[in-house]
């Protein structure tokens, strides 16, 4: 299908009109916050360059989930498996390298066994992108592999152009959308297409991800984790907002009758996240933490899947409340291969 | 076995409960349905999660064999989940997820003689290779049996050292860390007694479990007394939720105890960072 125009005044009418058949849900703007919700929601849809708080993983790995319940009555031993999702969903707005989180999550959560609520909601969540010059001074996603300006894995990309937002298919999926908005879509001037074919990323492409040792001997005694868990406070903002952070917890409760099993956002930032019942703790210290966590995303993931685990979207440096961000590490951490040669300070 | 989802657990019921020790009790079960306990194979070295509906979930090695029908589990007080599971009577049910992990490598075991070092609750997992091992006697060479704790109330499975003592080529020995009224076997740490053994590393295969102090000193002994790095196999524990490698917290570098292990050759732990 040829990419259409939607005038900017139309947007919100063509949302609810598919919203119709279908969970939508956009980028809305509330109390200050901008977050990805379910339309129609009180607050302003926001389709433009700016990030969620939270990032688009919250719609793939809720913060909280049910697992399964089950009836505590003698003789009962059957479990309701609770279902992720009821109408295919299509999500507005997304960024790339919101996007590109999804192809790194994909090799856990698909890996086998499945998480078979993951797999439902990538399998029935169309993507429409919003194409994006990455112009936030924390973005250095291009430094990440990533095109902001031209999102991969996305069914539709939009591209700002003007008064207008330029619609382009990708996939047949991203087709099915453009069919449903069929009858509100214009064809693109030629003024148009012209400007989304210039549209470029600006964003940093120099934090050299690639020139992180790939042993992890050269890293493990580094002084930059001194360095780091000295500022640290461990409040654990940069694992719950980083978009490709994926742990969980697993937690089980009873409420009269009923048992049920949940599973939560857990983070390598708290020291509960690896005791034992018996008190042993393999990572006791904020340094071992701080290092499991750069070296998950740096070190482990790459030597697992061929590369790092980070998007480059800087919102780890943003809200981290003592100013650490991945790039800073990053870029520490590729200075030196001899531990001797990672100075913490003097940045 | 693999349920329909990966955190929903397999209904089974407690077919028995046992004291094996002061703080240990020994449970048995039977999966509900058919099916699942067919799909449940396993071998010496795996764990399954147990859930206690209601209470929550905790990695438990298997320390039944699965040469014999019994699945069974060795369990110790020690946490919310553990401490439910001993409230557990014949009857109750509990959920079962599993098997997970590597296993013991038995397969290059065979023609070898074996010394198995255990102490306290560290036997749980052992005993399932030992039966095994006892169960296909003709394939291993010599077994010996090192096992400890600190006090005789606290050795496990006490009802089987008999058989283990009885079967052609096996010797056990056992120990406790001090005195201790009505005890008239060795007194003294594990890492001594094996030691005092003195049995040379040529062809055998050494199995270490138990509180990381004996393993830390029962190693070096061992590698005083020659034995090569390969040959050295021990089984850890770390703090596992889903079993299969997605939650993120049992990693040892890029490693994860729940895929990777819970099995180990000493070769293969000293290329890892030291956080365990």
């Amino acid at each position: 299908m040829n990419p259409g125009c939607l005038d900017k005044a139309g947007i919100e009418d063509a949302l609810m009109h598919l919203a119709a058949s279908r969970d939508v849900f956009a980028p809305v703007r509330e109390g200050g916050t901008l977050e990805f919700r379910r339309l129609p929601a009180g607050g302003l849809v926001f389709l433009g360059p700016e990030k969620t708080l939270l990032p688009l993983k919250t719609l793939y790995l809720p913060m909280t989930e049910d697992v399964f319940s089950r009836c505590m009555k003698a003789g009962e031993t059957g479990m309701e498996i609770a279902a992720p999702m009821e109408r295919d969903r299509v999500v507005f707005g997304a960024l790339g390298c919101d996007i590109a989180t999804l192809h790194l999550l994909d090799p856990v959560l698909l890996g086998e066994p499945p998480d078979e609520a993951y797999r439902e909601r990538r399998e029935r969540t169309a993507i429409v992108a919003l194409a994006c010059k990455g112009e936030g001074p924390e973005c250095f996603c291009s430094s990440c592999d990533i095109d902001p300006a031209c999102p991969g894995g996305s069914d539709v990309v939009l591209t700002d152009v003007g008064d207008a937002f330029l619609f382009d298919a990708l996939t047949e999926k991203g087709s099915r959308i453009l069919e449903t908005l069929d009858g509100r879509l214009r064809e693109a001037t030629d003024d148009e297409l012209a400007t989304a074919r210039s549209f470029d990323s600006t964003a940093a492409d120099n934090i050299p991800l690639a020139k992180i040792p790939e042993d992890f001997a050269d890293l493990w005694e580094a002084d930059l984790w001194d360095d780091l868990a000295s500022r640290c406070i461990g409040c654990g903002v940069c694992t719950l907002l980083c978009p490709t952070c994926y742990c969980f917890d697993v937690q089980d409760e009873q409420r009269g009758t009923e048992s049920k099993r949940f599973k939560t956002w857990d983070s390598c930032m708290f020291s509960e996240f690896t005791r034992m019942a018996g008190g042993d703790n393999p990572r006791d210290t904020k340094r071992s933490r701080v290092r499991q966590r750069f070296l998950h995303k740096l070190q482990y993931y790459s030597s697992e899947h061929g590369k790092a685990a980070c998007v480059g979207c800087g919102r780890c440096r943003v809200h981290c409340p003592v100013g650490i961000g991945i790039d800073e590490v990053i870029t520490r951490l590729a200075r030196g291969k001899v531990p001797g040669e990672v100075k913490g300070g003097g940045e | 076995m693999m349920s329909k989802h990966l955190l929903v657990p397999e209904s089974a019921m407690v077919r028995g409960v046992r004291d094996v020790t002061e703080d240990t009790v020994l449970i048995d079960v039977v999966f509900d349905e058919k099916e699942a306990g067919d799909a449940f194979t396993y071998l010496p070295g795996q764990f399954a999660e147990l859930t206690m509906f209601g209470v929550g979930e905790c990695p438990i090695s298997i320390t039944s064999t699965p040469t014999r029908q019994a699945l069974e589990f060795a369990v110790r007080d020690v946490g919310n989940v553990s401490h439910a599971i001993h409230n557990l009577q014949a009857g109750d049910r509990l959920g079962v997820r599993g098997p997970f992990g590597n296993c013991f490598p038995v397969q290059d075991m065979v023609g070898k003689d074996i010394l198995f070092v255990a102490g306290g609750i560290g036997l749980a997992p052992v005993r399932s290779l030992i039966n095994y091992a006892l169960d296909n006697r003709s394939e291993f060479g010599r077994i010996d049996i090192v096992y400890g704790a600190r006090t005789p109330g606290l050795l496990c499975f006490s009802g089987e050292y008999d058989s283990w003592r009885r079967a052609p080529r096996c010797r056990l020995h056992l120990t406790v860390d001090s005195e201790a009224p009505g005890w008239t076997g060795t007194v003294g740490f594990v890492p001594r007694v094996v030691n005092d053994l003195g049995l040379e590393p040529g062809g055998r295969v050494v199995v270490v479990c138990g509180p990381p102090v004996m393993i830390k000193f029962v190693l070096a002994d061992l590698a005083r007394a020659g034995y090569a790095d390969q040959d050295v196999i021990t089984t850890l524990e770390l703090k596992m939720k889903c079993g299969v490698g997605k939650c993120g917290r049992c990693n040892i570098g890029s490693k994860y105890v729940c895929l990777d292990g819970p099995v180990f050759r000493l070769s293969d732990l000293k290329a890892l960072p030291q956080e365990f």
